[in-house]
């Protein structure tokens, strides 16, 4: 029996992924949670920084997400998110610069707002970085 | 006019058609930029309608502040909040700069048709408008600080944080979006509720969109979970669905400033071509006299 189903993965600058695949795994806003074809319909929130794991023809992939929400349907599952990333794709400088900006401004004492918004840019900086050096060698 | 004083005309119109033609190809190229990202921006603007529409159809029942017009996030007291007058909120979006024919003046003209009289609390996107409703002294948020020029998503987001921050803070509980639309070739001034969401409308948009594509008609699902729950699911869309939107219209708005300057740099280009064409002919007309004149006064020199 085919185990696939179709994934459409989009952000507002590209299509990321497009495809059927095995088992996709995504970190939701209440964690980590794993899709199998058959899948009831379900409308989940996604984290804020999260990572998005695709297998196909029995190989895994890891890619970096953050925000937006995912679909899940019968035949299929969509993925509509702000920003997605493969590893090779992430921008380590950027996410070293942004993990920096975030520390500081979190030492300095600043509204909740900005405070909260603060730990949000640390959280997504950290995890681009962590993903990045995971597949760095790979 | 004299010969010298003619070419010198040529020459500054010359050193004009020179700008207008410079501009004519930097406009030619930002809008083929902006093709592009509108296109990216489509199918993700699309679904996320598509999906909202899903959520509303599956759960009549969602009451979010987002929907509901008289009730804010923070404030439960409903008699109160009914009595409070209405605080709109206007976006305005318009270009940096000018010399793009009738583009931001369009824009001008309707923002301010939908003020009247009213005491509307704008946020101008791009100079041109800004500087203008400033003048004219409108009540304009001076801290809403965006370029038209080159869209983003951060800027996108930052926008709707502030729009969504307002709402949510009962500071405003209505807020509509002016900017132009680019249909094809064709351009226009829309006029968009972004909160409270228009639900009627928005349905009708997302039904109208979806009878252009096939497959992607919406499947109801009477079993439908959502993780965690409907309201936070909704709660989580809302301001990702504004902040689509306010992306697209910002990839709009630049692809119709672009095109508008296209076109008026284009016209101006061809009216220098034309002045040039005048002058020239004129120029030669006065030189093909004097010639003559001096020939004839040689001639008749000599013949004494």
């Amino acid at each position: 029996m085919d185990k696939n189903f179709h994934l459409e993965v989009l952000t507002p600058h590209r299509k990321f992924y497009e495809g059927d695949v095995e088992e996709i795994i995504v970190t939701i806003t209440t964690g980590k949670i794993g899709i199998l074809k058959g899948h009831i319909p379900m409308t989940a929130a996604i984290a804020q920084a999260g990572t998005l794991q695709i297998k196909r023809d029995g190989q895994w992939r890891e890619a970096f997400i953050s925000g937006g929400f995912m679909e899940v349907k019968r035949v299929s599952v969509t993925i509509l998110s702000s920003a997605v990333e493969w590893p090779e794709e992430i921008d380590i400088a950027r996410a070293q610069a942004a993990k920096e900006r975030a520390e500081e401004k979190l030492r300095q004492k600043r509204s909740r707002q900005e405070h909260l918004l603060a730990e949000a840019a640390l959280k997504r900086a950290l995890m681009r970085l962590q993903i990045a050096s995971k597949y760095k060698n790979m | 006019m004299g010969k010298r004083d003619i070419a010198l005309r040529i020459k500054s119109v010359r050193e004009t058609r020179k700008i207008t033609r410079a501009m004519y190809l930097i406009s030619a190229s930002k809008f083929q930029k902006a093709k592009v990202m509108l296109d990216n921006v489509r199918p993700y603007y699309h679904k996320i309608q598509v999906t909202m529409k899903d959520i509303l159809l599956h759960s009549g029942e969602v009451t979010s502040y987002y929907i509901n017009n008289n009730k804010q996030k923070y404030n439960i007291d409903n008699k109160e909040e009914e009595q409070k007058p209405k605080k709109k909120c206007l976006i305005v979006v318009t270009g940096d700069k000018g010399l793009c024919g009738a583009y931001n003046h369009n824009v001008i003209k309707k923002a301010e048709e939908i003020i009247g009289g009213e005491k509307v609390n704008l946020m101008v996107v791009g100079e041109v408008g800004r500087r203008y409703f400033i003048k004219k002294g409108y009540d304009v948020d001076i801290e809403f600080l965006y370029t038209a020029q080159n869209p983003t998503t951060t800027a996108a987001g930052e926008i709707s944080d502030v729009i969504l921050n307002a709402y949510n803070r009962g500071l405003t509980n209505e807020i509509s979006i002016v900017y132009t639309e680019m249909e094809g070739l064709i351009q226009r001034v829309k006029v968009l509720r972004l909160l409270p969401l228009d639900i009627e409308n928005f349905m009708a948009l997302a039904s109208e969109r979806e009878e252009g594509t096939e497959n992607n008609g919406v499947q109801i699902d009477d079993d439908m979970i959502y993780e965690p729950s409907v309201t936070e699911v909704f709660d989580t869309l809302v301001p990702e669905y504004i902040k689509g939107l306010v992306y697209s219209i910002l990839v709009q708005a630049f692809a119709s400033e672009h095109f508008a300057r296209m076109m008026a740099m284009d016209g101006a280009t061809s009216n220098a071509d034309k002045m040039i064409n005048k002058l020239t002919l004129e120029y030669n007309k006065v030189r093909q006299a004097s010639i003559t004149q001096e020939i004839s006064e040689i001639i008749a020199g000599a013949s004494v």
